[in-house]
């Protein structure tokens, strides 16, 4: 199976980057959100209510997939190991 | 091809591999020598307490044994499926679903296990943490433990006072806990460090008052192992 | 199961590093496959000549040595972590394998389960 990556830091998100593999997924979690605000072709997931709370919704460019903790739920069943980055 | 008729005694859970899945039901709904069920799979833990033990696939025998992520199919002698895995059909895509079966009919139960770790008052892991246990829930999987450590022991102390345009996690904790049954586990050795005691640690340790709200239990390090070993996934929400 | 400990931050950051120590111990006592990655600021807590007992708190480095005793001996760390920091494995304490990117996802994918610090 894949790995998933729980982002919860823009610093966290840094020293994952290096290492993750083409078919993993990426969720940015918490301050990690904060993310979004930088240029990148990566695909990431993002939690809507972490970047509403931060006033991000407007600010985050196609590569971001908003989800909800259901669809976070998802991803957890869908991967293994989940890794978290803070 | 079927495979030949076999008894069941009632109420008997028996599971089938996934290979004799492929091989012994047509359609989208799986038939067995003359037994119709909805292909509904359950949590290992729902029918094994012992997690290490080797699960047989009832028809194919060793040849069948289930190992992590293929799917068992539960199946029962009166060919309906049991209450234990009454679930509301949603569609999680399934890597292997077997061919002619729709993977509609097929939801894998999983278990969850949560470490906690930030402090209530200075970080978000608690509310997060919080959040993607309802959802766990709401999407029918189940959750076996959430384990508090580091500062995340701090949830425990009843003696919290949050700001009135503030929420309360420890009551939303509490009530989640109750309206599920959860247990919710504090590390002994990160709390006694941080002041959070129940009653025995405080008489032991000949301290002013005990701390720990009742829906907690103040338990060892091995919890926390013991807890991933029995799960199918473990998520930490870091501080 | 194959358990991952991914350590990143540094020695004395509160009772972080401490804890997660204790709690790699256990998953050893409960047999597990268990490795540790230490990453980023984590590969300082394998720094030689610490002193803890300064802080009042006991040496994360000698902590770690009692990891092998318990026959956790998968120990990584990794490459760019240690060149940013201008080290080299002659000034850690325990012996460590380095591990480069590549590396380090495929001991990542290959695991049931991750712990942080």
């Amino acid at each position: 199976m894949t790995t998933l990556h729980l982002i919860f830091s823009a610093e966290g998100l840094q020293s994952c980057l290096g290492i993750i593999q083409p078919e993993d997924a990426l969720l940015l979690i918490e301050d990690g959100v904060y993310a979004v605000l930088e240029d990148s072709a990566t695909r990431l997931h993002a939690i809507e209510d972490d970047l509403v709370a931060r006033g991000l919704q407007d600010l985050h460019a196609d590569n971001v997939q908003r989800i909800d903790y259901s669809g976070m739920v998802e991803l957890v069943a869908r991967h293994q190991p989940i890794v978290s980055w803070h | 091809m079927q495979s030949e008729q076999k008894s069941y005694s009632p109420g008997r859970q028996n599971l089938i591999c996934c290979s004799c899945v492929k091989t012994s039901y047509t359609d989208n709904q799986p038939v067995l020598a003359g037994l119709r069920f909805n292909g509904i799979i359950c949590s290992m833990n729902s029918f094994f307490g012992d997690h290490t033990s080797v699960r047989e696939c009832y028809d194919c025998g060793p040849g069948g044994v289930a190992e992590w992520p293929k799917a068992l199919v539960l199946k029962t002698s009166e060919g309906r499926p049991s209450e234990s895995s009454n679930l509301s059909p949603s569609a999680i895509s399934m890597q292997s679903s077997p061919p002619g079966v729709s993977y509609d009919c097929y939801r894998r139960i999983m278990m969850f296990s949560l470490n906690v770790h930030g402090d209530p008052a200075s970080s978000q892991s608690v509310h997060s943490a919080l959040q993607f246990a309802k959802a766990t829930v709401a999407s029918g999987h189940e959750l076996y433990r959430v384990f508090f450590y580091h500062d995340g022991v701090r949830i425990a102390d009843c003696n919290q006072v949050p700001p009135q345009d503030e929420s309360n996690l420890l009551q939303q904790w509490v009530e989640f806990a109750e309206e599920h049954s959860l247990e919710l586990t504090v590390c002994i050795a990160a709390a006694l460090k941080r002041g959070v005691l129940n009653e025995d640690e405080r008489a032991r340790y000949e301290r002013v008052a005990a701390n720990v709200h009742p829906a907690f239990s103040v338990v060892g390090l091995g919890q926390q192992i013991e807890a991933a070993i029995s799960c199918d996934r473990t998520i930490t929400f870091p501080g | 199961m194959r358990f991952l400990y991914l350590l990143r931050r540094p020695p004395y950051c509160g009772s972080l590093a401490a804890e997660a120590i204790d709690s790699i111990l256990v998953a050893g006592i409960f047999d597990q496959r268990v490795s540790v990655l230490f990453k980023d600021d984590g590969v300082l807590q394998l720094l030689k000549d610490q002193q803890g007992q300064l802080l009042g708190h006991r040496s994360v480095n000698k902590m770690l040595a009692a990891l092998p005793e318990y026959e956790i001996e998968e120990l990584f760390v990794c490459a760019r972590s240690l060149a940013e920091r201008a080290l080299s494995l002659d000034q850690l304490s325990l012996p460590v394998q380095v591990l480069d990117e590549v590396g380090q996802q495929t001991l990542i994918a290959a695991q049931n389960v991750v712990m942080n610090d």
